[in-house]
């Protein structure tokens, strides 16, 4: 019986290919598949589920977005909002990954910020003139090395501050976070060529604005 | 861009720092690779450009956000989520816009084919059955007691009665668009009475259905007033008022493509 000929057919077969773009489609990745899990489960109702994703990205998200709103407070009501409108847009995620969902969520709100703050201008990142927060530095970190890698990053965060905001998202994005560029355009909702040449102004107007300060950057 | 004869030009402002930046991204193939190395080699400044622009992608990368401390706890309060939840219509509106559903597409080509096709059969037997009656009293007398009568909406409805009574033959019977053109003529120049199409007077003490009768069919009549015309004008431009049920398929008509435009949108988006 196991040599009949149906058999071998029905064995044979190719498995059925399914075309399926639901988020239940399992990746490789345990953080992803985490994260599907949890918002299966959000969407299903469970609030504590979302706020586990919150908890997961709060920090991510903050870190992303306080570097594009140079404003402590508004930069945590963009954070705020983007949970909100991922929380109200559970059924809308159409699958990939949570984490560029998110992002994506949150460069929009804080893009509308920065539209909102361009009406009404504050004063870009106050914190900077607070001396008390420093690197966290090895046990035999040299202490002149430690000096000029925080005024480094003193001096690029402020350039960073000075560009526009298109320059600085598609900077961030790339540089920092390590999206392509396909990515990006996905994410701003402009084009490939559109995020390169942000990116490539962006770069030559951070080393206009650091000229007299370069020295710092160089070997 | 400059030419590769640029290239080895004196001034650096010549030199496109656009084309270094693409370089020190990487971005660059073939021949304008080509070029903006032999621009990078050629140049000194081009050349501390292109190290710099390096140098400050890295220290962008390992920069450290301005503000590290986050300043709260951004998890949802059972309040928040339940403010946020949509509630009646945004709920039914989310679930019919979501991405798994299933029934968007199918309900909006019901909605709208339901729409249409009670459209249709709604009006076509609505005038097959005008077509075949009788020009109602109604339509003859200008639709107001005492307001002269107007031409029938349709001209071709075969009342005799009112040739009858005037006397005049069956070739003298204009056609419905002439009746139409005179009642515009009409509105532009009103005239006052009844008249019938010879300009005698129609005697008062008649019946108000005698009275109207002979104007009916003669559209060149100047019986009607401008007030009559306008109203066959605007029945005769589809003016007529809408009836409940042609909104109502209509609705199904508007929410049906809109069902369908969404799905659309959102199958392309998925793409």
């Amino acid at each position: 019986m196991l040599d009949s000929p149906r058999l071998r057919i029905a064995v044979r077969r190719d498995p059925l290919i399914v075309e399926d773009l639901r988020s239940t489609t399992v990746p490789d990745d345990p953080v992803q598949r985490r994260d599907l899990i949890l918002l299966e489960t959000a969407r299903d109702g469970d609030l504590d589920a979302f706020n586990d994703l919150v908890v997961c990205y709060q920090d991510q998200l903050f870190a992303l977005i306080v570097r594009m709103v140079p404003d402590r407070d508004q930069a945590s009501d963009c954070v705020q909002e983007a949970f909100f409108s991922a929380f109200r847009n559970l059924a809308k995620f159409r699958g990939g990954s949570v984490k560029s969902w998110l992002h994506r969520i949150a460069i929009n709100a804080a893009m509308d910020t920065q539209r909102a703050r361009k009406r009404r201008p504050v004063q870009p990142y106050p914190e900077l003139d607070d001396e008390s927060w420093q690197p966290p530095a090895g046990k035999d970190a040299d202490p002149v090395t430690t000096a000029l890698t925080t005024e480094r990053h003193r001096a690029i965060n402020e350039a960073l501050a000075t560009i526009t905001d298109d320059q600085r998202a598609a900077i961030i994005l790339f540089d920092v976070e390590g999206y392509d560029y396909a990515e990006i355009a996905d994410m701003t909702g402009v084009s490939l060529g559109t995020v390169k040449s942000r990116i490539h102004r962006g770069r030559l107007a951070l080393r206009d604005r650091l000229a007299n300060r370069m020295e710092l950057f160089r070997g | 861009m400059p030419h590769v004869s640029d290239v080895h030009a004196t001034s650096h402002d010549r030199h496109d720092p656009m084309l270094v930046a693409a370089l020190a991204a990487g971005d660059l193939a073939a021949t304008d690779r080509d070029q903006a190395i032999a621009l990078t080699r050629s140049c000194a400044e081009c050349a501390t450009l292109h190290d710099d622009l390096l140098a400050l992608a890295r220290a962008t990368a390992s920069a450290p956000p301005p503000i590290t401390t986050r300043p709260r706890d951004f998890t949802l309060t059972p309040a928040d989520a339940a403010r946020l939840r949509p509630s009646g219509w945004r709920r039914l509106v989310g679930a019919l816009s979501a991405p798994r559903s299933v029934v968007s597409r199918p309900l909006g080509i019901g909605l709208a084919t339901l729409g249409l096709v009670g459209l249709l059969v709604g009006n076509v037997s609505l005038t097959s059955s005008s077509a075949g009656a009788a020009p109602t009293k109604e339509v003859m007398t200008g639709g107001a007691a005492g307001q002269p009568a107007a031409p029938p909406a349709n001209a071709s409805s075969g009342d005799t009665s009112g040739r009858m009574l005037s006397g005049s033959t069956p070739d003298q019977v204009p056609a419905a668009s002439d009746a139409y053109a005179a009642a515009a003529a009409a509105s532009r120049a009103p005239v006052y009475g009844n008249f019938d199409h010879q300009g005698t007077s129609i005697p008062s003490g008649l019946p108000e259905d005698l009275r109207a009768a002979p104007f009916a069919p003669y559209a060149n009549t100047p019986g009607p007033t401008a007030q009559a015309a306008a109203d066959l004008a605007s029945r005769d431009a589809g003016g007529e008022p809408l009836r409940p049920l042609n909104m109502l398929f209509g609705s199904a008509i508007v929410i049906g493509l809109g069902l369908l435009v969404a799905s659309w949108l959102r199958s392309r988006r998925t793409a």
